[in-house]
């Protein structure tokens, strides 16, 4: 057991560092921006949060709008898993490693926001229990980092529960992972809850103070999330020889097509109520749609956000329209993007204008903040791609423990098939096709 | 038994992390209600009216006016205290009305009751009743000192010339800074100094 | 990987600079610069390209793990230091000596940081008289001097706004007013800051209790402990709380010597700070600075427990309001008219 782990860790790591070209330039690519987010990030250490375009009137600004969407999207991977193991939907079952696979890399850049955003990251050990003195359960951020942390726990161990089986040619025991998933099934609903319960709990801010917070929150989620999905699918069927069935892409496009006018709708409720009553607290929802006093910033972003989402919603439901590849990928990109917009510009910021003594301060991020953003995603990308360098072989049993008995595709429980007859050796290159473009990140 | 004391070992570690854990959880004092039932200690210490004849420069005033006949009549001062304007509301009279024409180091109240110029809260409090009264109780006017010991108070004349008792107009201490982000036409709009302007941009 | 375990140990004392972020960086060029097999690759070139450029991020997450243990980073003892309420009379001890000569190095300045305790049966709380205010500013700049705030970047505790006549909307009201006389025609002004709220929301966000309410209440934070999250600064309804987003620099002539540990001691870039009532004085029995300076008087303090207070008569005798009533935060700052 502990050699075929060790085997299992080094034989991952080995698949990790191989591969074509197009990998290795991706990969630099990444590691590019990851080397000038850390740069920038160096310097944010030096000068501090000024470094950041966040001031005491717009206290959070980019990297908690990020942290907030991706924590979304780590979410959405139920998204995959609920059809999968609620309905048990053969299709989605062998893309469901893949979906829990991203949820890990999100997770790790959620957490990685929030250190990059702290004044003192060396203080973080505050937080952690016995040695710290952790607020809970009175602090809504104390429950974001115990459901956070929980859900990459869940998620990590879930799925290296699977792959570890797999690759010892095991078939995976359901009384050893099912309950677990299902669990994890119920912490990602909390998580993007708890999330958003930081805001709707802030009697101070009346942009966020509102019950439809949370169920807005888990319905962009579960628009953008599957998008993104969508798109990952389809790079890694491409350019890793993963078999996705095109039932699986198309269930998840149907769940967009819900889920985006579910959020399309939550948002024009909120709109509605807080415009017609036209009370003193729809300022900020007056800053982020017309401008306040001259001060327009805003506006661009949430009118972009918001056709995006339509056109996202439009093409999603109109069978003329997703058929082309290359319309559903736009309208993807277009779910992804829109929700992330209307996270971030039309949520976060605005919740902060005017401010709780009526100053209308505009933000937008500086280039310290832009950088390190981009690092992270760029390590988010990175963690993702390497994870799945290791996983797909092992999903599609190339690589296995030396000896271990290859098992027809019947005999795993996810159902999905691939598995080469007697492949022993890991001839790498020659199966190997080039690696996700960067849209798979993006 | 092996397998036993390894449980036993497992739950005691269990149990000494939780009674670490717990006071690390905790969410700490229970919060309190305003109006706490405990014995306040009673407010101990003496209220002293700052004097304010040390600070007339003129004072006693009999220095001078010894020497002066009193003229009681409305008119312009041409020689002494030139500076001084009555605008007292509709106060009628002159400087008799307060001042005592045959004790000129005297105030007088309207009954005849001479006061000392470090007493001419009584006199002004003869008619802004409601203010002396909240003057009295520390609520009108600056109180210095210990808020639980000696205090110092400060009567009317301190802040209120009494000959033109509107409180004078002050200018602003420093105007704080735009937020550093602010576009920079933002940030100068701050600091422009305003003289008695109506319209204040924002 | 050896190499990069090995930077982030040398920093010792785990100052952020060695944090997870740049650590996790340099892993994943690392797993590839000491993996022991020599993976076949069609394209050489790339690979060495690939190679140099996980060279070069392990460098920096080195350079960054050396460098960030300088004149920057905590020092062990600032590291490991325990939240106040953990702190034995000795700890204190130490650390406030240790605050001392930190600032006598760096200022020249002999400071002393003490810390008054609560007193026994006191709740504390303010009023101000709306009525007198004309908007002057001397207590804004009284609470710097006395709090040792920086100039610029500026931070201060008090913010003076200047309302429209018949509004009390604050939309309409600006901080940035500048004037050669005061009080301006059809205006009116109100000074806000922290209301040392009796159910405060920004005590309730801190993820790591390094703000609370003390039993005398007033809010105090704990600047050895706040890790700088800023979620207390986004949950105060007041706008009371401020971050230092620089290194706060204070000229040596204008520091305050006389310093309390939870309230006017030197903070660092990184952490939130608030009005705590000036507890080093009050504490002690004296009046908060911004109420000393205050030459119209519209200031007044006092003890809530004792029923011939100022502060007690003025709430029985006053029409007093509290700002945001309906957010239930129970000020202990109330507003009246004379």
């Amino acid at each position: 057991m502990i050699t075929a782990l060790f085997r299992f860790s080094i034989d991952s790591v080995r698949a990790m560092l191989r591969g074509s070209r197009a990998y290795y330039l991706w990969m630099a690519f990444l590691a590019c921006w990851i080397l000038l987010g850390a740069t920038a990030y160096w310097h944010q250490l030096q000068v501090g949060l000024s470094a950041t375009n966040m001031v005491d009137q717009i206290p959070w600004g980019a990297y908690i709008a990020n942290f907030t969407y991706l924590v979304g999207m780590a979410a959405a991977a139920v998204m995959l898993v609920i059809p999968a193991y609620v309905y048990d939907d053969h299709d989605l079952h062998g893309v469901v490693v893949l979906g829990e696979l991203l949820a890990v890399a999100v997770l790790v850049m959620c957490l990685m926001f929030v250190m990059v955003d702290v004044g003192r990251p060396d203080r973080l050990w505050h937080m952690m229990p016995v040695i710290g003195r952790f607020n809970w359960p009175v602090s809504m951020l104390s429950w974001d980092v115990i459901v956070l942390n929980g859900y990459l726990a869940l998620n990590a161990g879930i799925t290296s529960y699977l792959l570890f089986t797999k690759y010892r040619g095991q078939r995976p025991e359901r009384k050893k992972y099912v309950p677990f998933v299902f669990i994890a099934i119920g912490w990602a609903i909390s998580i993007h809850t708890v999330t958003a319960f930081l805001y709707s709990g802030m009697g101070a801010r009346p942009h966020w103070n509102a019950a439809i917070l949370a169920p807005r929150f888990l319905a962009g989620a579960f628009a953008a999330g599957p998008a993104l999905m969508i798109i990952a699918l389809s790079v890694i069927r491409d350019k890793m020889g993963f078999p996705v069935k095109p039932a699986a892409l198309n269930r998840l496009r149907q769940i967009i097509a819900v889920t985006m006018l579910i959020n399309l709708f939550f948002f024009f409720s909120e709109i509605f109520t807080e415009l017609y009553s036209f009370k003193h607290h729809a300022a900020s929802m007056r800053y982020m749609l017309f401008g306040l006093q001259g001060h327009t910033k805003l506006v661009p972003y949430i009118w972009s956000a918001v056709a995006l989402n339509v056109f996202a919603a439009i093409t999603f439901m109109t069978p003329r329209l997703y058929k082309h590849q290359k319309v559903l990928y736009a309208a993807c990109g277009a779910a992804v993007l829109g929700v992330w917009v209307e996270k971030g510009m039309g949520l976060v910021i605005p919740g902060f204008v005017p401010s709780p003594l009526g100053e209308i301060v505009d933000y937008t991020p500086s280039f310290t903040e832009f950088c390190v953003s981009a690092a992270v995603w760029a390590t988010g990308a990175f963690i993702y791609t390497l994870l799945l360098k290791a996983a797909v072989p092992i999903e599609l049993g190339k690589l296995r423990l030396a000896g271990a008995p290859t098992l027809s595709p019947e005999d795993y429980h996810q159902g999905h098939g691939h598995a080469h007859e007697g492949s022993e050796d890991h001839s790498h290159g020659s199966h190997e096709t080039p690696s996700p473009s960067p849209e798979a990140a993006e | 038994m092996t397998t036993k004391l390894r449980w036993a070992g497992l739950i005691s570690a269990l149990g000494l992390l939780g009674l670490l854990g717990l006071p690390a959880c905790s969410p700490g004092d229970e919060p309190q209600r305003l109006h706490t039932t405990h014995p306040p200690p009673a407010s101990s210490g003496s209220v002293t009216v700052a004097a304010r004849i040390p600070l007339l420069p003129t004072y006693p005033c009999s220095r001078c006016h010894e020497d002066r006949t009193p003229d009681p009549r409305e008119r312009k001062l041409t020689e002494f205290h030139t500076q001084k304007v009555l605008q007292h509301g509709t106060l009628g009279g002159w400087c008799y009305r307060c001042h005592t024409k045959d004790n000129i180091d005297r105030l007088h109240l309207q009954d005849g009751t001479l006061v000392t110029f470090d007493e001419t809260f009584e006199l002004c409090g003869s008619c802004h009743g409601d203010k002396f009264r909240d003057w009295r109780a520390g609520i009108h006017g600056l109180t210095t000192g210990y808020w639980n010991g000696d205090r110092i108070r400060r009567a009317c004349p301190f802040c209120h010339d009494p000959h033109n008792p509107k409180f004078p107009a002050m200018a602003s201490e420093r105007t704080p800074l735009r937020p550093r982000t602010a576009p920079a036409g933002e940030a100068h709009e701050g600091h422009q100094a305003h003289e008695e302007t109506d319209g204040e941009g924002h | 990987m050896a190499k990069d375990t090995e930077s982030v140990e040398s920093c010792g004392t785990g100052c952020g600079c060695a944090s997870a972020g740049h650590a996790s960086e340099g892993h994943h060029h690392a797993h590839v610069e000491e993996t022991p097999f020599e993976a076949r690759v069609d394209e050489h070139g790339t690979r060495r390209m690939f190679l140099k450029l996980a060279g070069a991020a392990v460098a920096a997450t080195a350079a960054v793990a050396a460098t960030g243990c300088g004149p920057n980073g905590p020092t062990a003892a600032e590291f490991l230091q325990q939240h106040y309420k953990k702190l034995t009379d000795e700890d204190k001890k130490k650390i406030f000596a240790r605050i001392e000569e930190d600032t006598k190095a760096r200022t020249g300045v002999t400071t002393r940081v003490n810390d008054p305790p609560p007193l026994d049966g006191v709740e504390y709380a303010y009023a101000l008289n709306l009525s007198v205010c004309n908007g002057n500013r001397r207590c804004v700049e009284a609470c710097a001097r006395e709090n040792n705030l920086p100039d610029d970047p500026e931070i201060r505790y008090i913010r003076v706004l200047e309302m429209e006549a018949g509004s009390l909307e604050f939309e309409e009201a600006t901080p940035y007013y500048a004037r050669e006389k005061l009080p301006a025609r059809d205006k009116w002004y109100m000074p806000v800051q922290c209301h040392q709220c009796d159910n405060p929301p920004c005590v309730r966000a801190c993820p790591v209790q390094a703000t609370w309410k003390e039993p005398d209440g007033i809010v105090v934070v704990d600047y050895s402990w706040c890790i700088g999250c800023r979620f207390c600064v986004v949950a105060c309804p007041y706008y009371a709380r401020r971050f230092n987003f620089f290194e706060p620099e204070i000229p040596p002539d204008r520091i305050n010597p006389n310093q309390g540990y939870l309230s006017n001691r030197p903070r660092h870039k990184g952490v939130v700070e608030k009005c705590t009532f000036c507890l080093h004085r009050t504490r002690k029995g004296r009046m908060p600075a911004c109420l000393e300076a205050c030459p119209t008087g519209a200031r007044k303090f006092g003890n809530l427990n004792d029923p011939d207070s100022e502060i007690r008569k003025i709430i029985e005798s006053k029409r007093v309001f509290v700002l945001k009533e309906d957010l239930a935060t129970l000020p202990r700052f109330y507003y009246f008219f004379s």
